[in-house]
């Protein structure tokens, strides 16, 4: 009965979501669909969260989960009805060559291997205490996470003011399984992996014309120890990889817009950014830069007037969300200072220290291998091209990598240092499915870095 | 080809393998310890408790020990402030103790018989010491599992 409600618990979810991305890529008549999978997962995610929190502001127990399972299925049906209409068709690509067939097959047989991984494995310190226990205590108070859980200090171990993304799609497994379940809960982390190699292979594919280089990179996703290793990684539960490939699909169709000036694509970038503040508080610093990026390209491709509305749905997300922390009296959190020009002036001699262990951390193989010099090199090869597209994709990479330590300049932990070593490097993992973005369009050889191949997009 | 594709080859080609050698060690056994399961409702948190205070089922029997407490009653939590299992043991009970409201107290040896009687009130339930000797002055504690101790109202001298 309960793997039933879990069944439940996807299937509204993915057809929540796949109505979203039929409708956000209606003006395309050819539909990629493992691009359609993935970005149902990834905008089911958001769908269902975003309706638990609202409509848990007025309703709650089973009058909630039928409101949002009854919007999701409305979501599809006009989706579907969307893409009827514009007479669109699904193609499953399907590899051209020997080269292809293995890679393709090598990829399948690893996105497996992920999956029985994470399920070998508890949640971590904050996959429990961050993102469960929200789950779990809303479960228990009729899929609403009661006013006393955001103002009680006694819990504000446990992030009260972070965003509900991650907690509200395992709370609707929970709805829907009946029970709170930190065995089953763990089968959605392995899909957030799942889309982000998808999608690395997808970007790479269409800005490069090389399906083996995607499949490549793809494959080699897994072998940054820090991935399948250490706490922060996939197997833990916690929310930097979810964001990471929030990050990298917004940046991606970002690119894909740029270069192959598709409406769809830049829809779905701003679909995408809208989400990433939704998944951790960090998601502030990626949507920052990717909102300044995605002006840059609006103000270069001469459509402002489309670009600004793109970012409004974010900015609206982050102030509804400040707000209603306000309302709930959230507990002040205490990792980091308020940020003002005096702590600046009196924090400034950190910085030489931030950026000494920045360095330890991100050369330390243990986590990373050496999978930074890759990246680096990649910069190299991409900052050389003189491309504005690449140019964007080095600073989606390089600018998190400078701002992320910096913020360490207001951290309020006795200790610095210790709050860095601590955090830094799940932080760095944000980057790393763009890095491997990077690192595609760097090893395609210059020669037909131009081309492009719609036939190999479906 | 030119010379520039070829070094472009061998510069990746040679990337790559160090980027392998590095990493296959790590995350080749990484991938191949534990095993799944078991298939539990608190499969995280029992894991947790067994590991570090030898107690099977323990969410379960955490419940049990705190059913019969009123949810409007609260329980405050001493932990060591040097000790992070401590400090992780102080957090899952707290997470267990749910819908009671918590207060998480850090302490040092000498703190300790202080922040305990700054503790004595009659909407507390009970106080837990995760890996803390509790003060000779509180009596009737409760082991749960091998760091956890139970001291309920009643062991504070004051009325429930």
């Amino acid at each position: 009965m309960m793997l039933l409600g879990l069944a439940g618990a996807y299937f509204t979810l993915l057809v929540g979501g796949a109505g979203v991305s039929l409708l956000i890529l209606r003006a395309s008549t050819r539909l990629n669909l493992i691009e359609c999978a993935c970005l149902a997962w990834l905008f089911g995610v958001g769908v269902v969260s975003l309706l638990l929190w609202l409509g848990g502001t007025f309703t709650s127990g089973l009058a909630l989960q039928c409101l949002v399972a009854a919007l999701c299925l409305v979501l599809g049906i006009v989706g579907w009805r969307t893409a009827q209409r514009r007479q669109a068709h699904f193609s499953l690509p399907r590899p051209k060559s020997t080269v292809e067939w293995i890679l393709a097959t090598a990829l399948l047989l690893e996105l497996v291997i992920i999956f029985v991984v994470c399920l070998k494995h508890t949640l971590g310190w904050d996959g429990l205490f961050n993102w469960e226990l929200k789950a779990r205590y809303a479960f228990l108070n009729f899929g609403v996470l009661p006013e006393s859980y955001y103002s009680s200090a006694g819990r504000a171990f446990s992030h009260p003011e972070y965003p509900l993304g991650i907690p509200f799609t395992e709370l609707w497994l929970y709805v829907w399984m009946g029970a709170p379940h930190q065995f089953w809960v763990k089968t959605m982390f392995p899909l957030f992996y799942i889309a982000g190699a998808f999608f690395i292979a997808l970007f790479i594919t269409r800005v490069t014309g090389k399906r083996w280089l995607g499949l490549l990179i793809a494959l080699l996703l897994p072998f940054v120890p820090f991935v399948t290793t250490s706490p922060g990684g996939v197997i833990v539960g916690y929310a930097d990889i979810p964001l990471s490939v929030y990050y990298v699909t917004a940046l991606g169709y970002l690119l894909c817009s740029l270069e192959r000036n598709l409406a769809s694509s830049f829809t779905a970038y701003a679909a995408s950014l809208t989400l990433i503040p939704w998944i951790k508080s960090e998601g502030l610093v990626l949507w920052s830069l990717l909102a300044v990026m995605g002006l840059m390209v609006g103000f270069r491709q001469h459509r402002l007037r489309a670009f600004v509305p793109a970012v409004l749905p974010g900015l609206f997300l982050i102030v509804g969300w400040r707000a209603y922390l306000k309302v709930m009296h959230v507990v002040t959190p205490s990792d980091f200072a308020h940020p003002t020009l005096d702590l600046l002036r009196d924090h400034l001699s950190r910085v030489i220290t931030i950026g000494r262990i920045a360095i330890v951390e991100i050369t330390d193989t243990a986590l990373w291998s050496t999978f930074w010099l890759l990246a680096l090199v990649a910069v190299i090869y991409l900052i050389a091209a003189r491309r504005f597209a690449r140019l964007l994709l080095t600073t989606a990479v390089l600018g998190p990598v400078i701002l992320y330590p910096l913020t360490y300049v207001f951290s309020a932990w006795t200790s610095y240092t210790a709050h860095m070593t601590s955090s830094l490097p799940r932080l760095f993992l944000h980057l790393m499915p763009a890095a491997w973005l990077a690192i595609g369009l760097a090893l395609s050889s210059p020669k037909t870095q131009s081309e492009t191949l719609e036939s190999k997009l479906v | 080809m030119s010379a520039r594709l070829y070094l472009h080859i061998g510069l990746w080609c040679a990337l790559f393998t160090v980027f392998l050698t590095l990493s296959m060690p790590i995350v080749g056994p990484a991938v191949l310890e534990n095993k799944i399961g078991p298939v539990d409702p608190n499969h995280s948190t029992d894991s947790y408790l067994s590991g570090l205070i030898h107690v099977r089922n323990g969410s379960q029997l955490f419940s049990n020990l705190i059913e019969a407490v009123p949810p409007e009653k609260s329980f405050v939590i001493f932990v060591d402030a040097d000790s992070s299992p401590s400090q992780f043991l102080g957090m899952l009970v707290a997470y267990l103790s749910w819908p009671h409201d918590v207060r998480i107290v850090n302490v040092r040896g000498a703190t300790l018989e202080r922040e305990t009687a700054g503790a004595k009130s009659s909407s507390i339930a009970g106080l837990f010491f995760c890996s803390v000797k509790p003060p000779a002055s509180l009596t009737g504690g409760t082991h749960f599992g091998s760091e956890i101790i139970f001291v309920p109202n009643v062991g504070l001298g004051l009325n429930p």
